[in-house]
């Protein structure tokens, strides 16, 4: 007989901000996230004391996934974070960072939580229309007639990955391969709503990151059997192509796990190997070249269709079922190939296959020397591919280095000082309180500028064009190196006080930004930061349930 | 004698520890509740009702209380954590006046008071409300129409979602709420439409995590949270059948011992049987088909090669919602099939994700509520949920009223049946169904009750009236001058009215709910939620103080979710209980 347990009561925690506990545990997380921020961020390795894989990485998705949190208010916000990486593929640091100091800062203010929570929506909305105005200097359009910012996006992220581990000539190198990769994926004669076409990703451990290449058409594995021989009988011209998705393996699986009673004189194998060649002496009376299946072929069928002339291809998986699809653009029945030939990547034989229409399939391989860094690279190439996607929903990028955010934070504050006791009545909130949120967020902000300095080095802000500065001989622009330096340009360590200003915008200037940040992603990462933190300062009570 | 008096404490105490908890999270100015569970679960809300029921509940009375606030959640969908607060301060008024009087509150004299709130509630409180405060906010309404004829549905859910999400995303979820209930009404019955997105909210919503509040927003058609297997653009509108089974399956699993004998040409038969069935499916001109199962590979290619679009892996409820709200056409021969007429199907991305639309005939829309996190989500979903629970209660009540109305006067035969949205929210705001929120009915009771001339218990009146009050203070517990300021700026207000009245001038104008909410236009909550609030309050009341002593047994009980009974607990506030006084007094 089962014990009935007693149900033990709630453990209740009252405004839990106010916890020396939480709040440390918050300044713990803060500190994880902001030190492995920007492109000279520390690694940070997570391994288990038990033992097993251990993991180098400074990328918040890897990091929050498998950092468990015990605090519910820290895991809401590690969620948040990770169900913004996973729609934007980027600014998920910049998220983290900007959340927990809006809190902190609320926090150490002693704001009221309602009155905050109503500036800070205020303030946010006042970002997105600033950001996604016209007068708007943060900002640039992203110029699709060449590839120059394209490219500039893309290495903007790689180089903030620093467990990719890669040098300035491989980072150059890689992103250029990502803005080619993201234009093979894109339809060439784009008629009214198209899809983007597949980048599939290969990786080869141990190879120099300089022998990562893109290649148009799909990159297979060479199937044991084929011979160069064999290739070469093949004459050039377009080739007809058969996927099958269902095994050919000729096993009665669908049955699935039941006592199977035969009469006798049935052979039920036999019976399907013979459906089976039927459906090989079909193919080949059709004049197909290429035939390919997800899983697996049966042996005799293989060998029939070999002695044919016909290419097998078999246990190709399902991730590349679709790529291969989209590749031979079938009709009715059969697909076709243009081309195929053998291509060497590094220490591996690869079978490519071009095709025959204007399909925007392409492989990516990547070459990395151990398997971290390689997975490091995998994930971070498919981020800026997705990245870079995302450009062309809002052709739009903003400057990196964190000027954007000095750049915000001066505005924000310009903007809100001069009419502060009018939108403080409007909102039914005192005059101090609203100039005291304002300086919370716009501290934050800074912050999270602050955030990608590690080698205590200042930061500085110019008092002109508001960019972010850092001191060093070499460099003659701003972080994000669209601001020459000049002598007159009067600066001031960050955070310290100076008067409010109107951020001049920069006008008719050749330079271009070196660094760039994705317009969407930021803006996301922006109002999702300033809701969380809201949702966070709402919570007044924690119930935890220990049944 | 002691015995009573402990009775009366523990209840203070079991409220008041309850009423803790929720105070927090009342009105705007409030906060929220995190709850988890080891299990991983987390839940933010601010809903009384889910708040009191995470925290296991051990002691009786407290149970009880709870059973309480549940059944008066039901009934109006409104008004949980005032519950608590009206109680708790009504029991404490009790325990004060109790120490006035030196100890002379008995059981019986317990008894007797509660039976006189309660006879309180069903006289006095029901004529102040019908006869004072209804035709005061239909004065007022009328008075302040120009500014809210139109918005009052706006106004109302803003009402409600003001105290139960934080004020940063009250305002886009009330824009998206009011957007999706005109886009589902367009203009048809106003009180079917409620009641049927009440019931079906669950098909009438998809919820999209990742993204802020503010992404949220009304489609047309119905989302489904699938993407079609098998794609192809259908022109128009088109035939869809609805499946629930396999396709391919040519046996269904009855059990463990299952045995297929395989015969001669099964391979045929098998083949044969599956196109035999595809090929009626093209007759029937299908182009789109909808199955609550996995379909076999062999049908995805025959949807492919013939055009026909393919959605698997369907909540077969939602099917079901589909077929009933698109009088689906039952297929005679293989059970379980339906025919549908869609306008349109579309594919539409959320966040990341590709889900299927589908277009019916019915103007159906579908709400997408966006948070960042999957704990938000739900609540902005509960949130909503509610909004429809509370506007149900609103419009069903004033059709009551009009009914009852059109009993007393049969020449008016203006039916039910036809009231359209605009009809409707008119009416409530004529009939002064509605008033400002934040306090007004708690100053206005408090002021009617304690004025009451010919009321026959006025001791028991100014209890209640006393305990109101609790209500507005707690709203503006940050700032007690505040609430101050708007207590006297009220009753000048009302003094006013008053003098009017008598000398049937020109209206004063009413300020009070204006300057209050010191943006343009107050946010309005329903007038009959407020009164069911207060008779249920008394009820409870009524059942705590007729309690004399609690038993403890050792056997379960199982005569209903009434009775309680509870082993020995640590619960750190309470008193221990008596255990062999029997005594129960409940009549």
């Amino acid at each position: 007989m089962s014990r009935i347990c007693k149900k033990k009561p709630a453990v209740c925690t009252d405004e839990p901000l106010s916890n020396s506990n939480i709040c440390q545990k918050m300044a713990l997380l803060r500190n994880i996230l902001s030190t492995a921020y920007g492109p000279t961020g520390r690694l940070k390795q997570i391994h288990n004391n038990v033992g097993g894989h251990v993991l180098t990485t400074s990328t918040s998705t890897a990091l929050l996934k498998r950092v468990d949190m015990s605090e519910p208010l820290l895991k809401m916000i590690s969620t948040a974070v990770q169900h913004h990486t996973a729609c934007y593929s980027d600014c998920g640091l910049f998220m983290g960072i900007f959340t927990l100091r809006l809190i902190e800062n609320t926090q150490n203010n002693g704001l009221r939580t309602a009155a905050a929570a109503k500036v800070y929506k205020h303030l946010v909305e006042e970002c997105n229309m600033y950001l996604k105005g016209d007068s708007c200097g943060c900002k640039v359009p992203v110029d699709f007639s060449n590839s120059d910012s394209l490219i500039a996006l893309a290495r903007s992220m790689i180089a903030s990955k620093p467990a990719c581990m890669l040098n300035s000539r491989e980072t150059k190198h890689i992103s250029s391969l990502i803005a080619q990769a993201f234009l093979y994926s894109i339809h060439c004669n784009s008629s009214g709503v198209s899809c983007f076409g597949r980048t599939v990703t290969i990786g080869i451990e141990g190879q120099s990151v300089s022998d990562s290449s893109v290649f148009p058409g799909l990159l297979v594995d060479v199937p044991e059997m084929l011979q160069h021989a064999d290739l070469e009988r093949l004459e050039s011209g377009l080739f007809k192509v058969v996927l099958f998705s269902v095994s050919l393996s000729g096993d009665i699986s669908e049955v699935g796990d039941v006592t199977l009673e035969i009469h006798r004189g049935v052979d039920p194998e036999r019976d399907l190997l013979q459906q089976l060649l039927k459906l090989g002496e079909q193919v080949v009376m059709d004049k197909v070249n290429l035939f390919a299946c997800q899983k697996v072929v049966h042996p005799i069928l293989q060998h029939y269709l070999r002695k044919h002339g016909v290419v097998v291809i078999e246990r190709l998986g399902l991730a590349l079922m679709e790529p291969f699809v989209q590749l031979t653009v079938p009709v009715e029945a059969y697909g076709m190939v243009k081309e195929f030939c053998l291509q060497s990547c590094g220490s591996r034989e690869l079978l490519q296959l071009l095709p025959s229409k204007d399909a925007a399939v392409s492989t990516m391989v990547l070459c990395h020397r151990n398997e971290t860094m390689l997975e490091e690279l995998k994930m971070t190439c498919k981020r800026a591919e997705h990245v870079l996607r995302l450009t062309l929903r809002e052709p739009y990028a903003l400057l990196g280095g964190g000027c954007t955010e000095t750049l915000l934070a001066t505005h924000i504050t310009h903007m809100n000082c001069s009419k502060a006791s009018t939108i403080a009545q409007a909102l039914c909130i005192s005059h101090s309180e609203f100039i005291m949120a304002v300086k919370a967020f716009c501290s934050s902000l800074q912050s999270v500028a602050l955030s990608l300095e590690h080698d205590g080095q200042d930061c500085l802000i110019d008092l002109t064009y508001a960019h972010r500065w850092v001191p060093d001989i070499y460099s003659k622009t701003c972080s994000c190196g669209l601001v020459e330096d000049r002598s007159n340009l009067e600066k001031t360590p960050l955070k310290t006080a100076y008067h409010t200003f109107s951020p001049v915008s920069l006008e008719n200037t050749d330079s271009q930004p070196r660094i760039l940040d994705s317009f969407s992603a930021k803006l996301n990462a922006l109002n999702v930061a300033v809701e969380m933190a809201n949702f966070v300062l709402d919570v007044k009570y924690i119930i935890k349930d220990i049944n | 004698m002691q015995e009573e008096c402990v009775s009366l404490q523990v209840c203070v105490s079991v409220v008041g520890a309850l009423e803790c908890v929720v105070r927090r999270c009342l009105g705007p100015d409030g906060g929220s509740v995190l709850f988890t569970r080891d299990t991983g679960e987390t839940l933010i809300t601010r809903h009384g009702q889910r708040v009191l029921r995470t925290l296991h509940l051990q002691h009786p009375m407290a149970r009880m209380v709870l059973d309480c606030v549940c059944a008066h959640a039901k009934a109006t969908g409104d008004g949980t954590k005032s519950f608590l607060l009206l109680l708790a301060a009504l029991l404490r008024g009790i325990q004060d006046s109790h120490m006035q009087r030196k100890g002379s509150w008995s059981i019986p004299s317990l008894q007797n008071l509660a039976n006189r709130l309660l006879a309180v509630s069903r006289k006095e409180l029901e004529d102040v409300v019908t006869h004072k405060i209804t035709p005061y906010a239909s004065l007022y309404c009328s008075h302040h129409s120009y500014k809210l004829e139109g918005i009052i549905l706006d106004l109302s859910i803003s009402g409600y979602i003001s105290g139960r999400v934080g004020i940063s995303q009250a305002d886009v979820l009330k824009r998206v709420l009011c957007e999706f209930y005109h886009k589902v009404s367009q203009d048809q019955n106003a009180v079917e439409t409620i009641s049927f997105i009440h019931s079906h909210f669950s098909f009438l919503h998809t919820s999209v995590t990742g993204l802020p509040i503010g992404c949220s927003e009304v489609i047309e058609g119905l989302v489904v949270t699938c993407d079609w297997s098998v794609w192809t653009e259908p022109a128009g509108s088109v035939k869809a059948l609805i499946l629930y089974e396999s396709f391919g399956a040519s046996f269904v699993t009855v059990g463990e011992n299952i045995s297929v004998c395989i015969q001669k040409d099964y391979l045929h038969r098998t083949e044969s049987a599956m196109k035999q069935k595809l090929a009626s499916l093209l007759d029937l001109q299908v182009h789109v088909v909808l199955s609550s199962v996995k379909q076999p590979e062999s049908v995805l290619q025959w949807a492919r090669l013939n055009h026909v679009s393919l959605l698997e892996c369907v909540d077969s409820a939602q099917l079901d919602f589909l077929s009933n709200i698109s009088a689906a056409e039952t297929l005679s021969h293989p059970p379980l099939q339906h025919l549908v007429m869609l306008k349109y199907c579309r594919r539409v991305q959320l966040s990341g994700h590709r889900y299927a639309c589908l277009g019916t005939f019915l103007h159906m829309h579908t709400l997408v509520l966006c948070a960042p996190a999957p704990g938000f989500l739900d609540q902005i979903v509960c949130v909503s949920q509610g909004v429809f629970a509370m506007l149900q209660h609103l419009s069903q009540s004033f059709c009551q009223t009009l009914a009852s109305d059109q009993s007393q006067s049969p020449s008016s035969d203006q039916s039910q049946s036809v009231l359209s949205s605009q009809d409707l929210w008119g009416g409530i705001l004529r009939a002064g169904g509605v008033l400002p929120v934040g306090g007004m009915f708690e100053f206005l009771l408090h002021h009617f009750l304690l004025n009451e001339r010919n009321s026959c218990d006025p001791e028991s009146c100014r209890l209640l009236a006393e305990a109101l009050l609790c209500l507005p203070r707690t709203l503006y517990s940050h700032n007690h001058r505040r609430f101050l300021n708007i207590q006297t700026r009220f009753l000048d207000d009302l003094k006013q009215w008053d003098k009017t009245k008598e000398q049937r001038s020109e209206m004063p104008e009413l300020k009070f709910g204006f300057g209050f909410s010191e943006s343009s236009v107050p946010c309005l909550e329903s007038v009959s939620g407020k009164k069911q609030l207060v008779v249920s309050v008394l009820q409870c009341l009524h059942r705590l103080l007729c309690v004399g002593a609690i038993l403890n047994t050792r056997c379960p009980l199982r005569t209903g979710p009434q009775t309680h009974s509870e082993e020995d607990e640590d619960e750190e506030e309470e008193k221990p209980k008596h255990s062999n006084s029997t005594q129960s007094t409940d009549l």
